[in-house]
Protein backbone atom coordinates (compact mmCIF):
# COMPACT_ATOMS: atom_id res chain seq x y z
CA UNK A 1 0.00 0.00 0.00
CA UNK A 2 2.83 2.40 0.88
CA UNK A 3 4.41 1.70 -2.49
CA UNK A 4 1.19 2.74 -4.26
CA UNK A 5 1.14 6.01 -2.32
CA UNK A 6 4.81 6.72 -3.14
CA UNK A 7 4.15 6.35 -6.88
CA UNK A 8 0.83 8.22 -6.63
CA UNK A 9 2.49 11.16 -4.86
CA UNK A 10 5.33 11.30 -7.38
CA UNK A 11 3.00 11.14 -10.39
CA UNK A 12 0.64 13.78 -9.02
CA UNK A 13 3.58 16.09 -8.31
CA UNK A 14 4.63 15.57 -11.93
CA UNK A 15 1.16 16.43 -13.23
CA UNK A 16 0.46 19.40 -11.02
CA UNK A 17 3.86 20.99 -11.56
CA UNK A 18 3.74 20.85 -15.35
CA UNK A 19 1.69 22.98 -17.70
CA UNK A 20 0.07 19.98 -19.46
CA UNK A 21 -2.51 19.46 -16.71
CA UNK A 22 -3.54 23.11 -16.67
CA UNK A 23 -3.79 23.23 -20.46
CA UNK A 24 -6.01 20.13 -20.40
CA UNK A 25 -8.15 21.56 -17.57
CA UNK A 26 -8.59 24.85 -19.42
CA UNK A 27 -9.48 23.19 -22.71
CA UNK A 28 -11.84 20.76 -20.96
CA UNK A 29 -13.60 23.59 -19.07
CA UNK A 30 -13.97 25.65 -22.22
CA UNK A 31 -15.42 22.79 -24.31
CA UNK A 32 -17.84 21.61 -21.61
CA UNK A 33 -18.96 25.18 -20.91
CA UNK A 34 -19.48 25.78 -24.62
CA UNK A 35 -21.59 22.65 -25.09
CA UNK A 36 -23.63 23.31 -21.94
CA UNK A 37 -24.37 26.89 -22.94
CA UNK A 38 -25.43 25.87 -26.46
CA UNK A 39 -27.63 23.01 -25.32
CA UNK A 40 -29.24 25.26 -22.75
CA UNK A 41 -30.10 28.17 -25.07
CA UNK A 42 -31.57 25.74 -27.60
CA UNK A 43 -34.16 24.45 -25.12
CA UNK A 44 -37.39 26.26 -25.87
CA UNK A 45 -39.42 24.97 -22.95
CA UNK A 46 -37.89 23.97 -19.62
CA UNK A 47 -39.56 20.76 -18.49
CA UNK A 48 -38.03 17.71 -16.84
CA UNK A 49 -38.20 15.78 -20.10
CA UNK A 50 -36.80 18.48 -22.40
CA UNK A 51 -33.90 19.29 -20.08
CA UNK A 52 -33.08 15.60 -19.77
CA UNK A 53 -33.25 14.82 -23.49
CA UNK A 54 -31.86 18.10 -24.86
CA UNK A 55 -29.26 19.03 -22.23
CA UNK A 56 -28.25 16.36 -19.72
CA UNK A 57 -28.06 13.26 -21.92
CA UNK A 58 -26.16 14.86 -24.85
CA UNK A 59 -23.91 16.81 -22.50
CA UNK A 60 -22.83 13.73 -20.56
CA UNK A 61 -22.37 11.94 -23.90
CA UNK A 62 -19.99 14.72 -24.91
CA UNK A 63 -18.16 14.59 -21.59
CA UNK A 64 -17.70 10.86 -22.15
CA UNK A 65 -16.31 11.59 -25.62
CA UNK A 66 -13.89 14.16 -24.18
CA UNK A 67 -12.75 11.72 -21.52
CA UNK A 68 -12.22 9.18 -24.30
CA UNK A 69 -10.06 11.66 -26.21
CA UNK A 70 -8.10 12.75 -23.14
CA UNK A 71 -7.43 9.34 -21.58
CA UNK A 72 -4.87 8.11 -24.15
CA UNK A 73 -3.18 11.52 -24.03
CA UNK A 74 -2.82 11.20 -20.27
CA UNK A 75 -1.69 7.57 -20.33
CA UNK A 76 0.56 7.56 -23.40
CA UNK A 77 3.66 8.57 -21.46
CA UNK A 78 2.98 6.69 -18.27
CA UNK A 79 5.27 3.74 -19.06
CA UNK A 80 6.49 4.69 -22.56
CA UNK A 81 8.48 7.65 -21.32
CA UNK A 82 9.84 5.75 -18.33
CA UNK A 83 10.94 3.00 -20.69
CA UNK A 84 12.57 5.49 -23.08
CA UNK A 85 14.32 7.40 -20.27
CA UNK A 86 15.48 4.21 -18.53
CA UNK A 87 13.69 5.09 -15.29
CA UNK A 88 11.43 2.08 -15.65
CA UNK A 89 14.41 -0.13 -14.81
CA UNK A 90 14.89 1.97 -11.68
CA UNK A 91 11.30 1.27 -10.63
CA UNK A 92 11.30 -2.39 -11.63
CA UNK A 93 14.69 -2.90 -9.93
CA UNK A 94 13.40 -1.43 -6.67
CA UNK A 95 11.56 -3.10 -3.81
CA UNK A 96 8.21 -1.98 -5.22
CA UNK A 97 5.89 -4.72 -6.46
CA UNK A 98 4.60 -4.50 -10.02
CA UNK A 99 1.05 -4.02 -8.81
CA UNK A 100 2.14 -1.09 -6.62
CA UNK A 101 3.75 0.67 -9.59
CA UNK A 102 0.78 0.02 -11.87
CA UNK A 103 -1.90 0.94 -9.33
CA UNK A 104 0.04 4.06 -8.26
CA UNK A 105 0.10 5.26 -11.84
CA UNK A 106 -3.51 4.23 -12.50
CA UNK A 107 -4.75 6.09 -9.43
CA UNK A 108 -2.76 9.19 -10.32
CA UNK A 109 -4.55 9.50 -13.68
CA UNK A 110 -7.86 8.67 -12.04
CA UNK A 111 -7.21 11.57 -9.67
CA UNK A 112 -6.73 13.87 -12.66
CA UNK A 113 -9.95 12.57 -14.21
CA UNK A 114 -11.71 13.03 -10.88
CA UNK A 115 -10.59 16.67 -10.79
CA UNK A 116 -11.90 17.18 -14.34
CA UNK A 117 -15.23 15.51 -13.56
CA UNK A 118 -15.55 17.47 -10.32
CA UNK A 119 -15.30 20.60 -12.41
CA UNK A 120 -18.41 19.38 -14.32
CA UNK A 121 -20.43 19.61 -11.10
CA UNK A 122 -21.31 23.14 -12.21
CA UNK A 123 -23.84 21.49 -14.57
CA UNK A 124 -26.25 20.12 -11.91
CA UNK A 125 -25.70 23.23 -9.77
CA UNK A 126 -26.68 25.55 -12.65
CA UNK A 127 -29.65 23.37 -13.57
CA UNK A 128 -30.74 23.39 -9.93
CA UNK A 129 -31.04 27.18 -10.10
CA UNK A 130 -33.28 26.98 -13.16
CA UNK A 131 -35.50 24.47 -11.42
CA UNK A 132 -34.23 21.11 -12.71
CA UNK A 133 -33.30 18.64 -9.95
CA UNK A 134 -32.44 15.01 -10.53
CA UNK A 135 -29.56 14.23 -8.17
CA UNK A 136 -29.79 10.45 -8.60
CA UNK A 137 -29.43 10.72 -12.39
CA UNK A 138 -26.47 13.06 -12.06
CA UNK A 139 -24.87 10.74 -9.53
CA UNK A 140 -25.21 7.65 -11.74
CA UNK A 141 -24.05 9.58 -14.80
CA UNK A 142 -20.91 10.72 -12.96
CA UNK A 143 -20.31 7.20 -11.66
CA UNK A 144 -20.73 5.87 -15.22
CA UNK A 145 -18.28 8.44 -16.55
CA UNK A 146 -15.82 7.57 -13.82
CA UNK A 147 -16.01 3.86 -14.63
CA UNK A 148 -15.70 4.55 -18.36
CA UNK A 149 -12.63 6.72 -17.70
CA UNK A 150 -11.11 3.97 -15.54
CA UNK A 151 -11.73 1.51 -18.35
CA UNK A 152 -10.12 3.78 -20.98
CA UNK A 153 -7.18 4.47 -18.70
CA UNK A 154 -6.55 0.79 -18.00
CA UNK A 155 -6.38 0.21 -21.78
CA UNK A 156 -4.07 3.23 -22.11
CA UNK A 157 -1.76 1.96 -19.38
CA UNK A 158 -1.51 -1.42 -21.08
CA UNK A 159 -0.74 0.26 -24.43
CA UNK A 160 1.91 2.42 -22.79
CA UNK A 161 3.62 -0.63 -21.28
CA UNK A 162 3.83 -2.31 -24.70
CA UNK A 163 5.84 0.35 -26.50
CA UNK A 164 8.32 3.08 -25.67
CA UNK A 165 6.88 5.22 -28.47
CA UNK A 166 4.29 7.59 -27.03
CA UNK A 167 2.52 8.23 -30.32
CA UNK A 168 2.18 4.53 -31.00
CA UNK A 169 0.99 4.04 -27.44
CA UNK A 170 -1.81 6.61 -27.91
CA UNK A 171 -2.87 5.02 -31.21
CA UNK A 172 -3.01 1.61 -29.57
CA UNK A 173 -5.13 3.11 -26.78
CA UNK A 174 -7.56 4.73 -29.19
CA UNK A 175 -7.77 1.50 -31.16
CA UNK A 176 -8.50 -0.54 -28.04
CA UNK A 177 -11.08 1.89 -26.67
CA UNK A 178 -12.93 2.27 -29.98
CA UNK A 179 -12.95 -1.50 -30.40
CA UNK A 180 -14.83 -1.90 -27.11
CA UNK A 181 -17.17 0.99 -27.93
CA UNK A 182 -18.08 -0.21 -31.41
CA UNK A 183 -18.69 -3.79 -30.35
CA UNK A 184 -22.26 -2.61 -29.88
CA UNK A 185 -22.68 -2.29 -33.68
CA UNK A 186 -22.25 -5.98 -34.58
CA UNK A 187 -24.30 -6.78 -31.47
CA UNK A 188 -27.21 -4.79 -32.95
CA UNK A 189 -26.75 -6.34 -36.37
CA UNK A 190 -26.71 -10.00 -35.38
CA UNK A 191 -29.83 -12.06 -34.83
CA UNK A 192 -28.02 -14.78 -32.91
CA UNK A 193 -29.07 -14.25 -29.30
CA UNK A 194 -25.93 -15.68 -27.68
CA UNK A 195 -23.53 -13.72 -29.91
CA UNK A 196 -25.66 -10.58 -29.46
CA UNK A 197 -25.64 -10.94 -25.67
CA UNK A 198 -21.90 -11.63 -25.57
CA UNK A 199 -21.01 -8.66 -27.79
CA UNK A 200 -23.39 -6.39 -25.89
CA UNK A 201 -21.88 -7.39 -22.60
CA UNK A 202 -18.35 -6.74 -23.90
CA UNK A 203 -19.27 -3.32 -25.29
CA UNK A 204 -18.51 -0.43 -22.95
CA UNK A 205 -21.23 1.81 -24.48
CA UNK A 206 -23.91 -0.75 -23.58
CA UNK A 207 -22.98 -0.49 -19.90
CA UNK A 208 -22.52 3.28 -19.92
CA UNK A 209 -26.03 3.74 -21.35
CA UNK A 210 -27.49 2.22 -18.19
CA UNK A 211 -25.61 4.64 -15.97
CA UNK A 212 -26.67 7.58 -18.19
CA UNK A 213 -30.30 6.56 -17.76
CA UNK A 214 -29.99 6.48 -13.99
CA UNK A 215 -29.80 2.71 -13.68
CA UNK A 216 -26.89 0.94 -11.99
CA UNK A 217 -26.79 -2.73 -12.87
CA UNK A 218 -24.61 -5.02 -10.80
CA UNK A 219 -23.39 -6.79 -13.95
CA UNK A 220 -22.19 -3.43 -15.33
CA UNK A 221 -20.18 -2.86 -12.17
CA UNK A 222 -18.76 -6.36 -12.48
CA UNK A 223 -17.96 -5.67 -16.15
CA UNK A 224 -16.01 -2.48 -15.41
CA UNK A 225 -14.15 -3.84 -12.39
CA UNK A 226 -13.20 -7.08 -14.12
CA UNK A 227 -12.12 -5.41 -17.39
CA UNK A 228 -9.99 -2.88 -15.50
CA UNK A 229 -8.46 -5.71 -13.48
CA UNK A 230 -7.76 -7.74 -16.66
CA UNK A 231 -6.02 -4.86 -18.46
CA UNK A 232 -3.92 -3.93 -15.43
CA UNK A 233 -3.05 -7.57 -14.86
CA UNK A 234 -1.91 -7.92 -18.50
CA UNK A 235 0.17 -4.77 -17.95
CA UNK A 236 1.98 -6.46 -15.07
CA UNK A 237 2.66 -9.48 -17.32
CA UNK A 238 4.03 -7.20 -20.06
CA UNK A 239 6.32 -5.49 -17.55
CA UNK A 240 7.57 -8.79 -16.16
CA UNK A 241 8.30 -10.01 -19.71
CA UNK A 242 10.86 -7.22 -20.05
CA UNK A 243 13.22 -9.49 -18.13
CA UNK A 244 13.06 -12.16 -20.79
CA UNK B 1 39.26 -19.78 0.10
CA UNK B 2 38.26 -16.28 -0.91
CA UNK B 3 35.01 -14.84 0.37
CA UNK B 4 32.93 -14.40 -2.78
CA UNK B 5 29.95 -12.07 -2.80
CA UNK B 6 28.85 -13.15 -6.30
CA UNK B 7 29.27 -16.49 -8.04
CA UNK B 8 28.26 -17.02 -11.66
CA UNK B 9 27.85 -20.73 -12.47
CA UNK B 10 27.27 -21.77 -16.08
CA UNK B 11 25.15 -18.72 -16.79
CA UNK B 12 23.82 -18.42 -20.34
CA UNK B 13 21.59 -15.85 -21.94
CA UNK B 14 19.93 -16.45 -25.25
CA UNK B 15 18.30 -13.69 -27.24
CA UNK B 16 16.44 -14.73 -30.37
CA UNK B 17 19.19 -15.84 -32.73
CA UNK B 18 22.01 -14.64 -30.49
CA UNK B 19 23.85 -16.39 -27.71
CA UNK B 20 24.77 -13.35 -25.63
CA UNK B 21 26.32 -15.34 -22.77
CA UNK B 22 27.63 -18.86 -23.14
CA UNK B 23 27.94 -20.74 -19.83
CA UNK B 24 29.98 -18.10 -18.05
CA UNK B 25 31.66 -18.80 -14.71
CA UNK B 26 33.40 -16.28 -12.51
CA UNK B 27 33.36 -14.92 -8.98
CA UNK B 28 33.50 -11.47 -7.42
CA UNK B 29 35.31 -11.22 -4.09
CA UNK B 30 33.71 -9.36 -1.23
CA UNK B 31 35.11 -5.86 -0.74
CA UNK B 32 36.93 -5.81 -4.06
CA UNK B 33 36.76 -3.57 -7.09
CA UNK B 34 36.14 -6.04 -9.89
CA UNK B 35 36.82 -4.77 -13.40
CA UNK B 36 34.82 -6.21 -16.27
CA UNK B 37 36.33 -5.67 -19.68
CA UNK B 38 35.70 -6.75 -23.20
CA UNK B 39 34.94 -5.33 -26.63
CA UNK B 40 31.58 -3.86 -27.57
CA UNK B 41 28.89 -6.52 -27.79
CA UNK B 42 30.90 -8.98 -25.70
CA UNK B 43 28.11 -9.44 -23.16
CA UNK B 44 29.17 -7.04 -20.39
CA UNK B 45 25.92 -5.11 -20.08
CA UNK B 46 23.86 -8.30 -20.33
CA UNK B 47 25.87 -9.86 -17.48
CA UNK B 48 25.44 -6.74 -15.38
CA UNK B 49 21.71 -6.52 -16.04
CA UNK B 50 21.25 -10.17 -15.09
CA UNK B 51 23.14 -9.55 -11.85
CA UNK B 52 21.00 -6.46 -11.20
CA UNK B 53 17.85 -8.55 -11.69
CA UNK B 54 16.74 -6.59 -14.76
CA UNK B 55 17.17 -9.57 -17.09
CA UNK B 56 16.54 -13.24 -16.51
CA UNK B 57 19.27 -15.71 -17.37
CA UNK B 58 18.31 -18.49 -19.80
CA UNK B 59 20.16 -21.09 -17.75
CA UNK B 60 22.70 -21.36 -14.95
CA UNK B 61 22.81 -20.00 -11.45
CA UNK B 62 23.94 -16.79 -9.81
CA UNK B 63 24.59 -16.74 -6.10
CA UNK B 64 24.71 -13.54 -4.11
CA UNK B 65 26.21 -14.23 -0.69
CA UNK B 66 25.37 -17.92 -1.29
CA UNK B 67 21.72 -17.01 -1.93
CA UNK B 68 20.11 -17.51 -5.34
CA UNK B 69 19.72 -14.10 -6.92
CA UNK B 70 16.11 -14.67 -8.03
CA UNK B 71 15.12 -15.29 -4.42
CA UNK B 72 16.73 -12.09 -3.20
CA UNK B 73 13.86 -10.27 -1.52
CA UNK B 74 15.63 -7.05 -0.59
CA UNK B 75 16.73 -5.51 -3.87
CA UNK B 76 18.51 -2.70 -2.06
CA UNK B 77 21.45 -5.05 -1.51
CA UNK B 78 22.48 -4.55 -5.14
CA UNK B 79 22.63 -1.16 -6.85
CA UNK B 80 22.92 -0.80 -10.60
CA UNK B 81 24.19 2.21 -12.52
CA UNK B 82 23.41 1.85 -16.21
CA UNK B 83 25.70 3.21 -18.90
CA UNK B 84 23.31 6.11 -19.41
CA UNK B 85 22.11 7.01 -15.91
CA UNK B 86 18.33 7.14 -15.62
CA UNK B 87 16.84 10.13 -13.87
CA UNK B 88 13.53 11.89 -13.55
CA UNK B 89 15.03 14.92 -15.17
CA UNK B 90 12.52 17.39 -13.82
CA UNK B 91 13.30 16.46 -10.21
CA UNK B 92 15.78 18.23 -7.99
CA UNK B 93 18.83 16.27 -6.83
CA UNK B 94 17.59 15.85 -3.26
CA UNK B 95 14.03 15.12 -4.45
CA UNK B 96 15.31 12.38 -6.73
CA UNK B 97 17.52 10.82 -4.04
CA UNK B 98 14.64 10.90 -1.55
CA UNK B 99 12.38 9.20 -4.10
CA UNK B 100 15.03 6.52 -4.78
CA UNK B 101 15.27 5.85 -1.05
CA UNK B 102 11.47 5.63 -0.76
CA UNK B 103 11.03 3.07 -3.53
CA UNK B 104 13.44 0.74 -1.75
CA UNK B 105 12.52 1.27 1.89
CA UNK B 106 8.97 2.68 1.58
CA UNK B 107 9.73 5.30 4.17
CA UNK B 108 10.99 8.88 4.02
CA UNK B 109 14.73 9.42 4.16
CA UNK B 110 16.29 11.07 7.20
CA UNK B 111 17.83 14.46 6.51
CA UNK B 112 21.18 13.42 8.04
CA UNK B 113 21.38 10.41 5.76
CA UNK B 114 20.63 12.51 2.68
CA UNK B 115 23.19 15.10 3.74
CA UNK B 116 25.79 12.38 4.30
CA UNK B 117 25.37 10.96 0.79
CA UNK B 118 25.32 14.41 -0.81
CA UNK B 119 28.51 15.17 1.08
CA UNK B 120 30.33 11.98 0.00
CA UNK B 121 29.44 12.55 -3.64
CA UNK B 122 30.22 16.28 -3.61
CA UNK B 123 26.66 17.28 -4.43
CA UNK B 124 25.90 19.71 -1.56
CA UNK B 125 26.28 22.72 -3.81
CA UNK B 126 23.72 21.45 -6.35
CA UNK B 127 21.24 19.59 -4.13
CA UNK B 128 18.37 21.98 -4.91
CA UNK B 129 19.01 22.11 -8.63
CA UNK B 130 17.00 20.34 -11.32
CA UNK B 131 18.93 17.27 -12.51
CA UNK B 132 18.44 18.12 -16.17
CA UNK B 133 20.30 21.40 -15.65
CA UNK B 134 23.42 19.71 -14.27
CA UNK B 135 26.66 18.96 -16.12
CA UNK B 136 27.41 15.40 -17.18
CA UNK B 137 29.96 15.01 -14.37
CA UNK B 138 27.41 16.05 -11.75
CA UNK B 139 24.78 13.79 -13.30
CA UNK B 140 27.18 10.86 -12.94
CA UNK B 141 27.69 11.81 -9.30
CA UNK B 142 23.93 11.89 -8.81
CA UNK B 143 23.79 8.39 -10.29
CA UNK B 144 26.40 7.20 -7.78
CA UNK B 145 24.59 9.00 -4.95
CA UNK B 146 21.42 7.21 -6.07
CA UNK B 147 23.15 3.88 -5.57
CA UNK B 148 24.74 4.86 -2.26
CA UNK B 149 21.52 6.12 -0.75
CA UNK B 150 20.23 2.54 -0.45
CA UNK B 151 23.46 1.29 1.18
CA UNK B 152 23.98 -1.66 -1.14
CA UNK B 153 26.51 -4.41 -0.57
CA UNK B 154 27.30 -4.52 -4.28
CA UNK B 155 27.39 -1.61 -6.71
CA UNK B 156 27.31 -2.44 -10.41
CA UNK B 157 28.62 0.32 -12.67
CA UNK B 158 28.32 0.03 -16.43
CA UNK B 159 30.85 2.37 -18.06
CA UNK B 160 30.67 5.04 -15.35
CA UNK B 161 33.31 7.28 -16.91
CA UNK B 162 31.85 7.48 -20.42
CA UNK B 163 31.70 11.04 -21.72
CA UNK B 164 33.36 12.64 -18.69
CA UNK B 165 36.19 15.15 -19.00
CA UNK B 166 39.59 14.13 -17.51
CA UNK B 167 39.04 16.05 -14.28
CA UNK B 168 35.63 14.47 -13.73
CA UNK B 169 37.15 11.07 -14.51
CA UNK B 170 39.81 11.53 -11.84
CA UNK B 171 37.20 12.68 -9.31
CA UNK B 172 35.01 9.71 -10.12
CA UNK B 173 37.97 7.34 -9.84
CA UNK B 174 38.76 8.68 -6.37
CA UNK B 175 35.12 8.38 -5.38
CA UNK B 176 35.04 4.73 -6.51
CA UNK B 177 38.21 3.95 -4.56
CA UNK B 178 36.63 5.51 -1.45
CA UNK B 179 33.48 3.42 -1.93
CA UNK B 180 35.55 0.25 -1.76
CA UNK B 181 35.79 0.64 2.01
CA UNK B 182 32.14 -0.21 2.48
CA UNK B 183 30.96 -1.74 -0.79
CA UNK B 184 31.96 -4.25 -3.40
CA UNK B 185 32.21 -2.63 -6.83
CA UNK B 186 31.68 -4.41 -10.11
CA UNK B 187 32.42 -2.06 -12.98
CA UNK B 188 32.97 -2.17 -16.69
CA UNK B 189 35.01 0.38 -18.57
CA UNK B 190 36.84 0.83 -21.81
CA UNK B 191 39.34 3.04 -19.99
CA UNK B 192 41.79 0.24 -19.32
CA UNK B 193 44.29 2.50 -17.63
CA UNK B 194 41.61 3.48 -15.12
CA UNK B 195 40.75 -0.16 -14.51
CA UNK B 196 44.40 -1.00 -13.90
CA UNK B 197 44.63 1.83 -11.36
CA UNK B 198 41.60 0.95 -9.27
CA UNK B 199 40.75 -2.74 -9.76
CA UNK B 200 41.73 -5.64 -7.56
CA UNK B 201 40.27 -8.24 -9.91
CA UNK B 202 39.70 -8.41 -13.63
CA UNK B 203 37.37 -10.47 -15.76
CA UNK B 204 37.71 -10.43 -19.52
CA UNK B 205 34.70 -11.41 -21.60
CA UNK B 206 34.48 -11.81 -25.36
CA UNK B 207 31.61 -13.07 -27.52
CA UNK B 208 29.75 -14.23 -24.42
CA UNK B 209 32.65 -16.30 -23.07
CA UNK B 210 34.84 -15.55 -20.09
CA UNK B 211 38.41 -15.47 -21.39
CA UNK B 212 40.01 -15.00 -17.98
CA UNK B 213 39.11 -13.96 -14.47
CA UNK B 214 41.67 -13.43 -11.73
CA UNK B 215 43.32 -10.83 -9.56
CA UNK B 216 44.88 -7.97 -11.50
CA UNK B 217 48.39 -9.03 -10.50
CA UNK B 218 47.88 -12.62 -11.61
CA UNK B 219 46.22 -11.55 -14.83
CA UNK B 220 49.12 -9.34 -15.83
CA UNK B 221 51.75 -11.83 -14.74
CA UNK B 222 50.21 -14.96 -16.23
CA UNK B 223 48.92 -13.47 -19.40
CA UNK B 224 51.92 -11.38 -20.26
CA UNK B 225 54.08 -13.43 -22.60
CA UNK B 226 55.58 -10.32 -24.15
CA UNK B 227 58.23 -8.00 -22.81
CA UNK B 228 58.51 -4.40 -23.93
CA UNK B 229 61.83 -2.57 -23.77
CA UNK B 230 61.83 1.09 -24.65
CA UNK B 231 64.88 3.31 -25.02
CA UNK B 232 65.80 6.66 -26.48
CA UNK B 233 68.90 6.88 -28.63
CA UNK B 234 70.80 9.87 -30.01
CA UNK B 235 72.61 7.97 -32.78
CA UNK B 236 70.09 5.41 -33.97
CA UNK B 237 70.46 3.92 -37.45
CA UNK B 238 69.27 0.88 -39.38
CA UNK B 239 72.60 -0.78 -38.67
CA UNK B 240 71.69 -0.98 -34.98
CA UNK B 241 68.33 -2.40 -35.91
CA UNK B 242 69.84 -5.41 -37.65
CA UNK B 243 72.38 -5.84 -34.83
CA UNK B 244 69.58 -5.99 -32.26
CA UNK B 245 67.67 -8.51 -34.32
CA UNK B 246 70.72 -10.69 -34.67
CA UNK B 247 71.15 -10.52 -30.86
CA UNK B 248 67.59 -11.50 -30.16
CA UNK B 249 64.56 -11.79 -32.38
CA UNK B 250 62.11 -9.01 -31.65
CA UNK B 251 59.73 -6.55 -33.22
CA UNK B 252 61.14 -3.02 -33.36
CA UNK B 253 59.03 0.12 -33.56
CA UNK B 254 60.70 3.49 -34.13
CA UNK B 255 59.37 6.94 -33.36
CA UNK B 256 61.44 9.96 -34.26
CA UNK B 257 61.67 13.07 -32.14
CA UNK B 258 63.70 16.30 -32.43
CA UNK B 259 66.96 15.09 -30.95
CA UNK B 260 66.51 11.39 -30.52
CA UNK B 261 64.74 8.27 -31.72
CA UNK B 262 62.38 6.42 -29.43
CA UNK B 263 62.73 2.67 -29.97
CA UNK B 264 60.31 0.07 -28.68
CA UNK B 265 61.47 -3.56 -28.81
CA UNK B 266 58.77 -6.18 -28.33
CA UNK B 267 60.04 -9.62 -27.31
CA UNK B 268 57.83 -12.70 -27.41
CA UNK B 269 59.73 -14.18 -24.45
CA UNK B 270 61.28 -13.07 -21.19
CA UNK B 271 64.65 -11.39 -21.51
CA UNK B 272 67.18 -10.14 -19.00
CA UNK B 273 67.13 -6.41 -19.48
CA UNK B 274 70.57 -5.82 -17.98
CA UNK B 275 72.17 -8.11 -20.57
CA UNK B 276 70.23 -6.39 -23.32
CA UNK B 277 71.29 -2.96 -22.05
CA UNK B 278 74.92 -4.07 -21.90
CA UNK B 279 74.65 -5.32 -25.48
CA UNK B 280 73.30 -1.97 -26.65
CA UNK B 281 76.07 -0.04 -24.90
CA UNK B 282 78.68 -2.41 -26.36
CA UNK B 283 77.38 -1.47 -29.80
CA UNK B 284 78.24 2.18 -29.03
CA UNK B 285 74.60 3.17 -29.03
CA UNK B 286 74.10 6.46 -27.20
CA UNK B 287 71.21 5.81 -24.87
CA UNK B 288 69.55 8.55 -22.84
CA UNK B 289 66.69 6.51 -21.39
CA UNK B 290 66.05 2.80 -21.00
CA UNK B 291 63.09 1.02 -19.42
CA UNK B 292 61.45 -2.36 -19.37
CA UNK B 293 57.67 -2.50 -19.29
CA UNK B 294 55.42 -5.43 -18.70
CA UNK B 295 52.16 -5.92 -20.50
CA UNK B 296 49.25 -3.81 -19.35
CA UNK B 297 45.51 -4.23 -19.69
CA UNK B 298 45.60 -2.61 -23.08
CA UNK B 299 47.89 -5.33 -24.41
CA UNK B 300 45.67 -7.90 -22.79
CA UNK B 301 42.61 -6.36 -24.38
CA UNK B 302 44.25 -6.33 -27.82
CA UNK B 303 45.48 -9.88 -27.36
CA UNK B 304 42.01 -10.99 -26.31
CA UNK B 305 40.49 -9.35 -29.37
CA UNK B 306 42.94 -11.13 -31.67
Amino acid sequence: MKGILIILEKELKDYFTTSLFYIILTAFSFVIGYFFFNYLINVKEFTTVTVLTNVVTPLFGNINLLVLILSPLLTMKIFSQESRDGTLDLLLGSNLKYYEIILGKFLSIMTIIFVLLTYCSFVPITLHFIGYDNPYLFFTSFVGLFFCASFYISIGILASSITSNQILSSFLSYGGILFFIFLIQPARATSNYIVKSALQYLSVSYHYDYFAKGAVASYSLIYFVSMIFIFLFITSIVLSKRKW
Amino acid sequence: MKNNIVQFSNVSKLYPGVNALDCINFNISKGSIHGFMGPNGAGKSTTMKILAGLLKESSGEILFNSEKIEFLKDKSRIAYLPEVPAFYKGMTVDGFLSFCYQIFFKTKIKKEKLKYVLDICGLESVNRRIINHLSKGFKQKVAIAQSLIIEPELIIMDEPTVGLDPLAQIELRELIINLKKEHTIFLSSHLLHDLSLICDEITFIDKGNIILSDTLENVLEKQSDKVFVTFKSLNWSNEFKSKIQSFSKCEIKETSSNNYMKIKCIFDFKIEENKFLKFLIDQNLEIVEFKKESADLEDLFLKGNK
